[in-house]
């Protein structure tokens, strides 16, 4: 049942492909300036890595 | 799909890398460089990974007549619970020096060792280098790997590998330190890139190192205090230690230990009765960390720099309370002694005697009212000292 729902969506995604190429190009483009974007946005600012706190229980 | 439309399904994917690239210069030209600062703005007491990270950003803020002072939580302290920290004493004041304190928690020798050797690339002022330490970075089995790899700055590695007075042997003992610690082989290497792998790993790595540390210097440049100016006044550290303890008499009220109202209740009572005898089983022996002071001493000595090793005490009373003896921490301080007159260059301000001395501290590991009077004290003579 899953199978064939994934299959008329994919359907419908070539469908308005086919129909809508300049539409697709950017929708392309900015798909994957946003993922190659938002990639480095997380390495480079996000928190992850930050500093511990100090905590008293250690000492 | 036909030859022509996934040419152009193609290009709309190259146009997508190109868009992301243009956004990450953008990114470059528009953050300040790391070394943008405010002439007229003192930024060596502003508490900061960032800042203890960039070579660049302390460099181009030591004057002079700076100390580079490296420590770790200790710095942390504000002055609205002791107003006697650096920053609200020396760093309000115009007495001829200026401190550079460089660190943050759990920031021990390894990491001391690193960023001495990244900074005094090219010397430092006077030569001259202050390091604080505690006995809480001496406990048994030394920093766990995780604690460290928050603290490890790759950035101030690739510096210190730059170092070409730093002699090989002492460079290979930081790398196997680093790897005990759990720093990956990929990141070593591309701190000291010797294939085109590595070299390739080192350019990103150093991109966006540069990059992280250009982002968050902006909020060390906005905590930073007007530059202390005007004529060199000498400071009075008698009367500077009787305002300290006024201040601490206000200021710890509730405990019979001297220590901060606020940190008693909130974070001492509580734990007292479970903590009791709770760490009888701490030796100070069983940890790398003796050997990263003396590593430490060695870089200095290799780089024509004299260092002054501060010891800290910890509060007697705690943690007689908690089960580690006053010998167990008697034979401690003796180790990191021993460990510092191996060096004949070596400085000692010794605090180790100061455990029960009410006030010196403002909880259980950190200098208090009349502590950073002596301290600072201690920094000032040395730094003053032949100059």
């Amino acid at each position: 049942m899953a199978r064939k729902k994934n299959k008329t969506i994919r359907m419908r995604y070539d469908a308005w492909l086919g129909s809508h190429p300049a539409m697709a190009n950017v929708v392309i483009a900015a798909s994957v300036a946003v993922a190659l974007v938002g990639l480095f946005v997380f390495v480079t600012f996000s928190g992850f890595g930050a500093s511990a706190e100090f905590i008293y229980n250690q000492f | 799909m036909d030859p022509k439309t996934l040419h152009r399904r193609l290009g709309a994917l190259a146009l997508g890398v190109v868009i992301a690239a243009a956004v990450v210069v953008g990114t470059f030209v528009v953050l300040p460089r790391q070394d943008a600062h405010d002439a007229h703005t003192d930024y060596g007491y502003v508490y900061s990974g960032a800042k203890s990270s960039s070579v660049g950003f302390v460099r181009a803020n030591l004057k002079d007549n700076s100390l580079l002072v490296l420590g770790s939580s200790e710095f942390s302290t504000p002055a609205r619970l002791v107003p006697q920290v650096p920053a609200a004493i020396m760093g309000t004041h115009n007495y001829g020096v200026r401190l550079m304190l460089v660190g943050e928690a759990f920031d021990q020798c390894l990491w001391d060792t690193i960023a001495l050797g990244a900074m005094a690339n090219e010397g430092l002022p006077n030569n001259k280098v202050a390091v604080i330490v505690g006995l809480g970075q001496f406990t048994d089995g030394g920093l766990d790997n995780a604690t460290f790899q928050t603290r490890f700055s790759r950035s101030l590695y690739r510096a210190f590998n730059a170092n070409g007075r730093i002699p090989a042997n002492l460079r290979e003992r930081v790398r196997e330190r680093l790897a005990q610690q759990g720093v990956d082989e990929t990141t070593l290497r591309s701190a000291s890139p010797s294939d085109p792998i590595d070299a390739v790993d080192a350019t990103v790595f150093d991109a966006m190192d540069d990059l992280k540390l250009r982002n968050q210097l902006n909020d060390v440049r906005a905590s930073g205090i007007p530059l202390a100016e005007g004529p060199v006044e000498t400071p009075n550290w008698d009367a500077l230690h009787e305002e300290a303890l006024l201040d601490a008499e206000r200021m710890s009220t509730n405990n019979d230990w001297g220590v901060e109202d606020a940190f008693y209740t909130s974070q001492l009572a509580p734990a007292l009765e479970s903590l009791a005898g709770a760490r009888g089983g701490e030796t100070y022996t069983s940890t790398p960390e003796y050997d990263d002071l003396n590593l430490f001493l060695s870089v200095c000595e290799a780089c024509g720099i004299s260092p002054m090793v501060v010891i800290q005490p910890s509060l007697g009373p705690y943690y007689d309370h908690i089960g580690i003896s006053q010998q167990t921490r008697a034979d401690a301080y003796e180790h990191i002694r021993s460990v510092v007159a191996s060096h004949p260059t070596a400085r000692l301000a010794d605090f180790s005697d100061r455990e029960y001395e009410r006030y010196f501290m403002f909880d259980i590991v950190h200098f208090g009212w009349t502590g950073w009077i002596e301290a600072q004290k201690a920094l000032y003579d040395f730094a003053t000292e032949g100059a």
